[in-house]
């Protein structure tokens, strides 16, 4: 039986480089900004939000889903913000000691 | 061995649910799709048990996917997907209407509970038959009628307990009954407690009837109204017309459960009323049925051959508990008939006009089992 946190473990690094990879996709259309990017945005945090999810990387994961929101209200402040967020979120998984649930900011 | 294929846009995904599903040894994942277009390829080339399907994927959605899916090479189809689907949306109940077995949120590598479920129930809707999304496959159209026959047994409430893949034939019913339907109609649909709310909302999309969430207080019924339960509630009439939620102990492992539904059915209503069992797994609502009928009430299961999943209907038929095993459809259309029938009566009460009883060929009654306790 595979322990949980040798589960997060096996998977932090894959995590890791699919979210930098989706949050630099999201800073740049949010950077460019008509409603149709924003969509792109959503749908970008939504996927991002629902694997922080499954691997119980709880900041992340609500974090993303608070910016899917965002970006779907088109609200620009708030998800600049909330994209600013989600990056020290993920640097703090990459640094393996946080963001598991029950810590959750957002 | 059960053999999966997965569908979903998410690489990493995709490894987390090959991981959580192979755990045990008895489950493979023989192919996987990123999105709705690779989806029927895959299947076409590894002939799955199951497939598990995202919703939210970029070109032809997951919705979009299994209507082609079901249209072409049908398979089970167990939805697993994100958070979008919890209360605020129906997204799940409408990837059953459009053929899909059942749904799930995505399993959390710190949630045992939840992977654990996920296997049991790919395990569970394994090999399940499925069948080509055609329009003419044991559905009668709405226009067919059955005659209802004058002089018969009354019914003055219908009562319907439904399981796994239940949510399309629940909706077949609801959507053909007319906004003058002269009774109410309760029921209880198993889905995880998180979804109830979904699943009012949606059928409330398709009925001009009134959906309500019976909760802990007494509620006076009138004809006409869709009565569902509360937030993980027993559904109990505690005499005619007014009907309460309960959170009682779960029976025989459900809360709601069905059987707890059925049994005060047939305790306040006796023959003067309708049980249905739709489609379904396990046994929940076939020891209530049986109570039902033991009173004379009329209690019909969905034929097995129609249902998404018939073991339910089946072992309800196979027991005595119903009657009778008829496609939703058709069901629905019993329901119209004999109502139109009480309402075309002006000078008697409708509780004595008409029947559906009558209008099918009935299996002799046996001595149905009293079964458990109650609450």
């Amino acid at each position: 039986m595979v322990s949980f946190m040798e589960l997060q473990e096996s998977f932090r690094a894959p995590f890791l480089q699919l979210a930098w990879q989706r949050h630099g996709r999201i800073a740049d259309l949010v950077g460019r900004g008509d409603a149709a990017e924003l969509r792109s945005a959503a749908s970008e945090l939504h996927c991002l939000s629902g694997e922080a999810s499954m691997l119980d990387f709880g900041v992340v994961a609500d974090l993303a889903r608070h910016a899917e929101e965002a970006a779907r209200q088109g609200d620009r402040p708030r998800l600049s913000k909330l994209i600013a967020d989600l990056h020290t979120a993920i640097e703090a998984v990459q640094a393996g000691g946080q963001a598991t649930a029950g810590e959750t900011g957002g | 061995m059960i053999r999966v294929v997965t569908v979903d846009d998410s690489s990493l995904s995709r490894m987390i649910l090959k991981k959580v599903l192979e755990a045990d040894g008895d489950i493979e994942i023989v192919g996987t799709a990123s999105n709705g277009f690779e989806a029927v390829p895959r299947i076409q080339e590894h002939k799955p048990d199951v497939v598990t399907m995202d919703i939210d994927m970029p070109g032809p959605n997951g919705l979009e996917t299994i209507e082609r899916i079901m249209h072409t090479c049908p398979v089970p189809i167990l939805v697993v997907t994100g958070e979008r689907l919890g209360p605020e949306t129906d997204l799940g109940f409408r990837a059953v209407q459009l053929g899909a077995l059942d749904f799930m949120s995505k399993p959390s590598i710190a949630d045992e509970g939840s992977m654990v479920r996920l296997r049991a129930q790919v395990r569970a809707l394994a090999g399940t038959p499925v069948f080509l999304h055609t329009e003419d496959r044991e559905s009668p159209s709405k226009a067919e009628r059955v005659p209802s026959l004058p002089d018969a047994p009354p019914f003055s409430i219908v009562a319907i307990a439904s399981g796994t893949g239940g949510p399309k034939s629940v909706a077949t019913i609801l959507s053909s009954l007319p906004p003058n339907f002269g009774a109410p109609i309760v029921i209880v649909q198993q889905v995880p407690d998180r979804f109830s709310n979904a699943f009012a909302k949606y059928l409330q999309s398709l009925t001009p009837l009134k959906v309500t969430t019976v909760d802990a207080m007494p509620h006076d019924c009138v004809p006409g109204e869709v009565l569902l339960p509360g937030s993980d509630a027993h559904v109990y009439f505690p005499r005619r017309g007014v009907v309460v939620g309960i959170h009682g102990d779960p029976y025989a492992g459900q809360r709601p459960s069905s059987t707890v539904l059925l049994r005060s059915i047939a305790e306040t209503y006796g023959a003067d009323s309708v049980g249905i069992l739709l489609s379904g797994t396990g046994d929940d609502g076939i020891e209530g049925l049986a109570a039902m009928r033991s009173t004379g009430a009329l209690t019909l299961a969905e034929s097995p051959s129609s249902a998404a999943i018939g073991d339910a209907p089946a072992a309800a038929v196979k027991c005595g508990a119903a009657s009778r095993a008829l496609p939703a459809q058709m069901i629905a259309n019993c329901l119209v008939s004999a109502m139109a029938a009480m309402n075309s009566k002006t000078t008697a009460p409708p509780s004595h006009d008409a029947s559906i009883a009558s209008v099918i060929d009935p299996i002799p009654t046996m001595a149905a089992p009293r079964g458990r306790g109650g609450l």
